[in-house]
């Protein structure tokens, strides 16, 4: 459920498998690990996607490991439905770069299964994600995927629900088994 | 409103109508069936959190022991020894449940304390409990007793039901407190509730639940069931340095500290010795017979937070932490990842701090093994 600055430069990554500097190592990847099946069963992803759907608007700050800020603030939209009966997962995301004359658009689609929402894109090559909550009001987020360099790049994200339109999310990046910084966003839901 | 200090809590009236007579005795399985569900660990660990510290996170232990010098109360009565400790403070709560089978299918339990703590502490966790022989002379006269009896729930699934007499039993373990009642219910699936209350001696309630009781859920004695987390811990032990930056909800930089950390972990106790120290034990969590891997690393920090900590993935661990003690409503949300670059292990955290509603802020750390 969550791109961010990482979305705009996978936008057309190439389809080639990230190669690893020796040594270095991937995650796990929860999408298809059982431990992460037996954690996101014991929450109803279901319902709270159906609680949260709605478009989220806020702004997004990238920095690097030194905490310095590696890229400009931008604006982005999130907006999400799910249909329960379907069990489809639809997502829109709009981000407006400073400077830009147009907006970036990506499009998700997911289902949920025993517990795990899975997330594809047609747009970012291998790009793999999936989220599942940590409670009722937070929800954990993953993806992975080839940049343009060939390096791997993880992201692990908290999504932690504060009231109807108020949320905070932020996650770690990490590029080739090393910590590359932080994404944090503030967002409010519309009407 | 904090609930405090639960204790077999007590209670009213919270059987539906669908509750049937008392099952026909016989005593001797009856008592068995109540001991079976007084044995194991509980834990109200789970609702803490959920409450962010509402409900106190209590860990309860109880195992049979072997008993000499009760036989004048009744044929067939039994002796069980029970302790609680509270993560967040240094107490144990030690009691010897003299059971004793009464008319009309109930079990009378009688509640001691012990003439000496550490004669009993830890006796559950030891090779074979059921060898320890308690006798009269180790415990101090019974304080108070709760009466149980089995009911059926709409299912047929029995329930035991445990009260303190009406009139309460007198206890002085809440600050304040005169008397205390107390209503349990323990069902087959062993979730155990229970209602404990205490009063001043104007009769007014000074501390314990107020509606919601208490939930002790059992935890899962399979080694096996913790392993996926175990196998993470191992993996940190050892010395790490590094940097933990804190940024305001527009990104701007409050705070960077660079530290070092020293984590160690036996298979059961959890300890970093670092800036962030936090102290800890992993449980199994789960129903009576499951076998879902499901362990959880509570601790506390040195900075008052309690934390419940859930394995995501092999390498990935999120933690759920809230400020029991503290005045404010402080909260917090992390994911921890252990991971491997060309130059070695890392260990890297994302995390978000809350008072209230209110974002105190955002941050993360990096940590690199120390050689």
């Amino acid at each position: 459920m969550r791109r961010v600055s990482f979305a705009l430069s996978l936008a057309v990554a190439p389809f080639l498998a990230a190669q690893m500097p020796a040594g270095a190592a991937p995650l796990t990847n929860p999408c298809t690990d059982p431990v992460t099946l037996a954690a996101a069963s014991k929450f109803d992803a279901a319902a709270y996607l159906s609680r949260t759907q709605g478009t989220w608007t806020g702004t997004a700050r990238s920095v690097d490991r030194s905490g310095k800020q590696n890229a400009a603030p931008f604006q982005g939209s999130f907006s999400y439905s799910y249909d329960a009966e379907k069990n489809s997962y639809e997502q829109l995301n709009i981000y407006q770069r400073p400077g830009a004359t147009e907006p970036v658009r990506l499009n998700f689609s997911g289902t949920i299964e025993a517990g795990i929402l899975r997330i594809n894109s047609t747009s970012y090559g291998n790009y793999s994600s999936c989220a599942w909550l940590l409670d009722n009001d937070t929800m954990l987020f993953y993806s992975s995927k080839t940049d343009f360099d060939q390096s791997h790049v993880e992201t692990w994200e908290i999504i932690t629900t504060i009231s109807e339109n108020k949320r905070n999310r932020n996650a770690q990046k990490i590029r080739n088994g090393s910590f590359d910084g932080m994404i944090m966003i503030t967002e409010t839901k519309g009407n | 409103m904090k609930t405090l200090l639960p204790t077999l809590a007590a209670g009213l009236t919270l059987f539906s109508s669908a509750l049937a007579a008392p099952a026909s005795a016989d005593n001797r399985s009856d008592m068995d069936n109540l001991i079976g569900r007084f044995v194991g660990q509980y834990t109200t660990g789970d609702q803490a959190e959920a409450t962010r510290g509402g409900f106190t996170h209590v860990n309860f232990i109880g195992c049979a022991v072997g008993s000499q010098g009760f036989e004048s109360l009744g044929v067939g009565t039994r002796v069980l020894y029970e302790e609680r400790n509270f993560e967040v403070r240094p107490v144990h709560y030690q009691r010897v449940l003299v059971l004793v089978p009464r008319e009309n299918a109930t079990i009378e339990t009688r509640i001691h304390q012990v003439a000496d703590k550490t004669k009993f502490l830890g006796l559950c966790r030891s090779e074979s409990p059921g060898t320890f022989v308690v006798k009269p002379d180790l415990l101090l006269p019974s304080e108070c007793s709760q009466f149980y009896t089995v009911r059926y729930d709409a299912l047929g699934k029995d329930i035991w039901i445990g009260d303190t007499p009406q009139e309460g039993c007198p206890s002085k373990w809440f600050p304040g407190s005169e008397k205390m009642t107390s209503h349990v219910e323990i069902p087959a699936d062993r979730l155990i509730r229970v209602w404990g209350r205490f009063y001043d001696a104007q009769g007014k309630q000074v501390g314990g639940v107020e509606d919601e009781p208490y939930l002790y859920l059992p935890l899962q004695d399979e080694r096996a069931a913790r392993g996926p987390l175990e196998n993470l811990l191992k993996k940190m032990v050892g010395k790490w340095k590094g940097t933990e930056r804190k940024f305001d909800a527009n990104g701007a930089l409050i705070s960077s500290t660079t530290n070092t950390e020293a984590i160690a972990f036996d298979g059961r106790k959890f300890e970093n010795a670092g800036a962030a120290a936090s102290q800890g034990t992993i449980v199994s969590m789960g129903t009576a017979g499951g076998t879902t891997p499901d362990g959880r690393l509570y601790s506390v920090s040195r900075d008052g937070l309690q934390n419940v900590c859930r394995l995501q993935s092999a390498d990935t661990l999120a933690c759920s932490s809230w400020d029991y003690l503290g005045a404010n409503n402080r909260w917090k949300k992390s994911l921890e990842t252990l991971t491997k670059d060309a130059n070695g292990e890392l260990r890297s955290s994302n995390f978000q701090e809350f008072d209230d509603e209110n974002l105190v802020s955002f941050g993360f750390s990096e940590f690199r093994r120390e050689q």
